[in-house]
């Protein structure tokens, strides 16, 4: 039994195998980053955790100078004199922000300097034009104010071109070198030497834009040779009045940059998912605001200031992860706010292996589990994993700041389960095909062995004579007989013939048993019995001799220990003496009107073909014109009805004794099967029945 | 139907039969029954009392074994069947060829000469 047991589960597991190997398969996939759109799932799972749960602003440590439109429509159209510029980086200077970053790049000269204005003036004095230039540039009056504080520039990666060299700050790098492990620019659009040369403060304003969504910024990025802190740090460097920033690395890849005492946690390409709070329009303040020193200092003062634009036309609007679409500078201020507050986040290394591991998990309980398991518990099991899973993956972001991607292996569990539910069907449908196709086969032979039942029904009732219709012309004698068959064919059997002029013989007989073999019995002793009783020799004998000497030949190869019971009759219509031999057959009834009817009770032996060597005894009788013979099988005494209840001798005698003294013999038959028939009311017969009437009229 | 045997002295076989001798029942006992017949017994009592009703393949079941044992020349009596079980037999007029007995004593004398 228990190695029954083994054996049925190692068969089955072989039949998962595809399924396990297929898993397998997927998970290493998974490990690999090599499943199609499986990072699209990811990323737009992670969207949603943001959605959930967004970042709370806590502490507001940076503000945004913007260009806005209101500024444009103050002091002009973009680009503006560098001269303006330097007036509000001045104006900003002035209020003491902890650092100032702009989010602008400024890579020509700006044509609008006194000394560049002459060129689009033909025919200009030329001791003007010397007067004029000796006046100061724009770009050296931003120089100079920008070397005033702690002033950020940015630069935007290239990944064409020649390389190109940028100015940075010191790096310290603790581990590995990481420069090839980060980010690479082969080169960058700078601002003008003049002003890239006044600056304290150098970084790189790139962002990863993914279909217009920002989710991740590298905070340290390659230009060339060069390592460039990103926009935010650089302003955290200066603000902090750190000399360089930190870049840690392991073999694994980049694990934090930062500064002196601040140490931020990155992927291994030095970025950081950016955790986002809803557009707040109190991070920004208008650059008119400012350039008319209408502004309160303090919104100022030890602020993380940057400079950029929100003036509609001027930048493009990137998406967040949480679908709203903002300006490029509100974004890293964003990214200054979440590093500020310790809220960035983080995909830790283990996430790959913890999916992998939940995969594994969850499709070993689809092919090897769920098999065994009622289906109605597959749909609980779904549900409670699916949201046991989404619950997990919400529940770490909020608490721990960390992105675990629940999306891939729910969706690898419900895809799988769909799988094996699909197989399942087909394989259902497969089978009931089969059954089907069965069934059909077993109903062609069932309609064929019907039809061969149906003509073996019709070969045994033809050789049965119609004995109203032979005894017709004959006015000495009334007969009839019936048989219904319990099953299609039977095993009664009935006879009569004329042995000669004046003598009729007759029989009836029931065989043991029912169905074929019983109608092969009977057709074989209803032949045997007429060849003997047609024997000349046996034209003188009595009816005894003809069943004795009927039994010998029936008794030969009967290896199935087959008998039929029988009652014969030899009725001399002279004189209505009647000559008959009772086999073990039930015993007949006289019936005549007024009387009750009596049982004609000699018995001459056993049934034939049980004792082959049985004398048989012969008895007579006389028969008056006034009575009827009633011969019958036990199918009319031993009819059931649907209550189990016998229909028995009794209720046969008294039916026969109410027939009607000119009733004739067929009529006799029809009113006691209907009778009978009414009895039973719609139950199956239980056994074959038959009768058969003889009235001698003298 | 349930059938048992046991042994009883000078090597007679009494065969205890219970239940309906119907197609169902004797389907139950048929090859037992034959087994309990067989070589070399010879002197076989069939206790009948138990049996309430008796059908044509009944009689069949009897009348095979009965005959196997008067074949080999030995002796095959029925022992106290019910009346309508009895009726029955004598109707079909097996009794003429199986001995029917109401005594156990004079069955075991009748088989044993």
């Amino acid at each position: 039994m228990l190695a029954k047991t083994i054996v049925s589960k190692i068969l089955h597991s072989v039949r998962s195998w595809p399924t396990v190997s297929g898993l397998l398969l997927l998970v290493t996939l998974h490990l690999f980053g090599a499943i199609p759109y499986q990072e699209t799932l990811r990323t737009f799972s992670f969207d949603l955790y943001q959605m959930a749960f967004p970042r709370d602003r806590v502490s507001a440590p940076v503000v945004i100078v913007d260009i806005d439109e209101e500024s444009l429509k103050k002091y002009g159209q973009w680009p503006w004199p560098r001269s303006l510029v330097s007036q509000l980086l001045a104006r900003v200077l002035d209020m003491d922000p902890a650092a100032v970053a702009f989010d602008i790049i400024m890579p020509e000269p700006d044509r609008t300097s006194p000394c560049q204005i002459t060129k689009y003036m033909p025919g200009i004095d030329q001791a003007l034009v010397a007067k004029v230039c000796a006046l100061p540039g724009n770009d050296a009056l931003l120089a100079k104010e920008i070397s005033r504080g702690n002033v950020v520039l940015g630069v935007a990666g290239i990944d064409q071109g020649q390389q190109h060299q940028v100015r940075a700050p010191p790096m310290q790098s603790i581990g590995p070198d990481p420069k090839n492990m980060m980010r690479h620019f082969n080169s960058a659009l700078t601002n003008v030497a003049e002003l890239d040369a006044a600056a304290n403060g150098h970084a790189i304003l790139s962002a990863d834009v993914e279909r217009g969504v920002v989710r991740k910024i590298p905070l340290t990025a390659s230009v060339g040779n060069t390592v460039l802190p990103a926009l935010s740090l650089e302003m955290l460097r200066l603000a902090s009045g750190n000399p360089s920033f930190i870049v840690k690395s392991s073999d694994k890849g980049i694990e934090s940059v930062g500064v002196k005492d601040l140490s931020i946690p990155t992927q291994a390409d030095g970025s950081i998912w950016v955790h986002f709070s809803p557009h707040d329009p109190t991070r920004f303040i208008s650059a008119a605001l400012i350039l008319e020193g209408k502004l309160d200092a303090e919104l100022i003062n030890r602020k993380l200031v940057l400079i950029g634009f929100s003036g509609l036309g001027l930048v493009d609007f990137p998406s967040t992860a949480l679908g709203e679409r903002v300006p490029g500078v509100e974004i890293h201020a964003q990214i200054l706010e979440s590093i500020f507050d310790g809220t960035t986040l983080q995909r830790p290394r283990w996430a790959l292996w913890a999916e992998a591991g939940l995969m594994v998990a969850l499709g070993l309980l689809v092919a090897l589990v769920f098999p065994h398991m009622k289906a109605a518990l597959h749909v609980v099991i779904l549900l409670a994993a699916t949201a046991a899973l989404i619950a997990g993956g919400l529940l770490i972001f909020r608490e721990y700041h960390l992105l675990v991607d629940v999306a891939s292996p729910t969706l690898l569990f419900i895809v799988m389960y769909g799988a094996t539910l699909a197989d399942s069907l087909i394989r259902e449908e497969i089978q009931l095909k089969a059954l089907e196709d069965d069934l059909r086969k077993q109903r062609e032979q069932a309609a064929k062995a019907q039809g061969e039942m149906e003509a073996a029904m019709r070969f045994q009732m033809g050789i049965l004579p119609n004995a109203s219709l032979t005894f017709r012309n004959e006015y000495r004698v009334d007969i009839a007989a019936k048989i219904e068959p319990a099953k299609m064919v039977g095993g009664d059997l009935y006879d009569c013939f004329m042995l000669d002029e004046h003598r009729l013989f007759f029989s009836v007989g029931d065989v043991c048993g029912k169905g074929i073999p019983a109608s092969l019995f009977m057709v074989i002793s209803k032949t045997l019995c007429k060849s003997v009783a047609m024997q000349d020799d046996m034209q003188q004998m009595d009816v005894g001799d003809i069943v004795r000497k009927a039994n010998l030949e029936i008794s030969r190869d009967n290896s199935e220990m087959l008998f039929v019971t029988a009652f014969m009759g030899i009725l001399d219509l002279r004189t209505g003496i009647l000559n008959y031999c009772n086999a073990g057959h039930e015993k007949p009834l006289l019936a005549a009107a007024g009387c009750h009817p009596k049982e004609l009770s000699g018995l001459s032996g056993p049934p034939i073909s049980t004792w082959e060597d049985f004398e048989y005894k012969t008895h007579s009788y006389r028969l008056s014109s006034q009575e009827f013979l009633c011969i019958f099988t036990d199918g009319a005494t031993e009819a059931f009805n649907l209550q189990q209840e016998e229909f028995g001798r009794p209720r046969l005698v008294e039916l026969l004794s109410n027939i009607e003294i000119d009733a004739s013999a067929d009529s006799i038959i029809k009113d006691t099967f209907s009778f009978i028939h009414n009895f039973v009311s719609g139950a199956d017969p239980s056994d074959d029945l038959t009768m058969m009437v003889i009235k001698w009229k003298s | 139907m349930n059938i048992t045997e046991e042994q009883l002295i000078n090597d007679v076989t009494k065969i205890n039969l219970s239940g309906r001798m119907d197609i169902e029942g004797v389907s139950h006992i048929e090859t037992q029954f034959a087994g309990m017949t067989a070589e070399p017994r010879k002197a076989i009592i069939v206790d009948m009392s138990d049996v309430p009703y008796m059908s044509s393949i009944g009689i069949r079941a009897l009348l095979i074994n009965a005959k196997a044992v008067s074949k080999r020349g030995g002796k095959f009596i029925l022992l106290n069947p019910e009346q309508n079980v009895k009726n029955v037999l004598e109707t079909s007029g097996i009794d003429q060829i199986i001995p029917i007995c109401s005594d156990l004593n004079e069955a075991i004398a009748k088989v044993s000469s």
